[in-house]
């Protein structure tokens, strides 16, 4: 009896052992195919993996990762607030560990790209302040510092950039950041007041202003031309066809006044995101964010 | 003077029908809450007599005069519903006048901002909050 047992189990346990093996492989396989998806930037894909990989292995220690993984399919997708919504989901599973650390980070990321600069702040201020050993802590003090320039606090900025040169002398980042901020009082801007005035002297001249040439000729000729029609015919004593002409003019011209405003706004959008571009390709940090798939294998920060 | 009225009416007219249908939402910048086309059935009656006339012969446009158009429309969303949608945030006056200058900065619009491609697509995302954005917050 206890020989047949025996030999039951002889039998039993290595198809056992190969079960446990293919449940890893399976594990393994469908994580490598989900980040050769983020890697291919198949986004949308990608997160249906991660998250098969979370159904099917809950438990599995990868599991943080793949979490970590689905936030940043979105940010990287540059769905800001999905990605937020999932890095918080890995701070609530992995508080203290990498992942959660890292997602922290990522939140300010996020926050900081979708130009919540506020939340971004309070992100990257909470990682300074709990994560101060840690060699991300830099480059959230960098953020940090960005952001209240952004926000328009910029003495605040200028002194917590001053602090960091002292406590971080060799990052040359920092001496660039103060460089930039400088710079900014520098940027080309259009008066929006001035644009607006000059359309409505002349329809298209604040369009021309706003180095919008094409908008300032069509704005010109459709103005010119319903004016002289409406003109000819109060000439030709057609009061009735003149009103109309005259009513429908009229909002020409208005729209003519308000897209001369509107441009000019949109030139000084254009300039501070460009700037905005240049002062993260300068300064920026996490750039890692686009090249590492997965905290466990180390996020690369390139300076 | 009659004949330049007709011959202007007739333009204006061939201009509305080149203009186009609406397309699908941009990847870079999102219109979400574009306007859908209009159904007069669905509007509040309670809406003032300005918006209710604009409805009207937007309704008229998309009904009757859009389906001639013979090129699709290279902005997002497309004119008739911007406009739709200008009028619904910001009442008749202003989004008569936003739509004015729809129409005339659609050409240096699509030099400044990127066009979004999607396959057998090519559009120019401009939705209402990117031109109300420095003096309206929804």
């Amino acid at each position: 009896m206890n020989r047949r047992i025996s030999s039951r189990i002889t039998l039993a346990l290595p198809a056992l052992l190969m079960c446990g093996l293919l449940h890893a492989e399976d594990a393994t396989n469908l994580l490598s195919f989900a980040n050769a998806l983020l890697a291919e930037k198949d986004y949308y894909r990608a997160i249906t993996e991660y998250k098969r990989f979370l159904h099917l292995f809950p438990s599995n220690p990868e599991a943080d990762a793949a979490r970590y993984a689905v936030g940043l399919a979105y940010f990287r997708g540059e769905k800001w607030e999905p990605a937020i919504e999932a890095f918080r989901n890995v701070q609530a599973t992995d508080e203290n560990g990498e992942c959660g650390k890292r997602a922290q980070l990522m939140i300010g990321e996020a926050a900081y790209h979708s130009g919540d600069y506020p939340a971004a702040l309070d992100a990257f201020d909470a990682f300074a302040r709990n994560h101060s050993s840690d060699d991300l802590s830099p480059d959230a003090a960098m953020r940090a510092t960005q952001c209240l320039f952004l926000l328009g606090k910029t003495r605040l900025a200028q002194a917590q950039a001053v602090r960091m040169t002292e406590q971080h002398s060799t990052d040359g980042r920092i001496a660039e950041l103060l460089q930039e901020m400088k710079d900014s009082d520098n940027l080309p801007r259009k008066s929006a007041a001035l644009a607006g005035s000059l359309s409505a002297i002349l329809p298209g001249a604040g369009q021309l202003y706003t180095e919008r040439p094409r908008d300032a000729g069509i704005s010109f000729l459709l103005n010119s031309s319903l004016i002289a029609l409406a003109i000819i015919a109060f000439q030709n004593d057609e009061p009735v066809a003149g009103g109309i002409l005259s009513v429908v003019e009229l909002s020409w011209y208005a729209g003519n006044i308000y897209g001369a405003v509107n441009g000019a706004q949109k030139f000084n959008r254009s300039q501070r995101q460009r700037f905005i571009e240049k002062l993260d390709f300068k300064c920026g940090i996490m750039r890692g964010a686009n090249e590492s798939p997965m905290p466990t294998g180390g996020i690369s920060i390139h300076f | 003077m009659r004949h330049i009225l007709t011959l202007n009416a007739l333009l204006f007219m061939a201009v509305i029908t080149l203009a186009e249908e609406p397309w699908s939402a941009s990847q870079r910048d999102p219109i979400l809450h574009e306007a859908q086309p209009l159904r007069l059935l669905e509007l509040d009656l309670a809406d003032n007599f300005a918006m209710l006339t604009c409805y009207m012969w937007l309704g008229f446009y998309q009904n009757w005069l859009s389906v001639l158009s013979r090129s699709p429309c290279r902005m997002e969303p497309s004119c008739s519903n911007y406009a739709i949608q200008a009028i619904k945030e910001h009442g008749a006056g202003i989004g008569i006048i936003m739509t004015a200058d729809r129409l005339i900065h659609e050409v240096d619009e699509q030099k400044a901002r990127r066009i979004v491609r999607s396959p057998g697509k090519a559009f120019c995302p401009d939705s209402v909050s990117n031109n109300d954005f420095w003096w309206y917050a929804p």
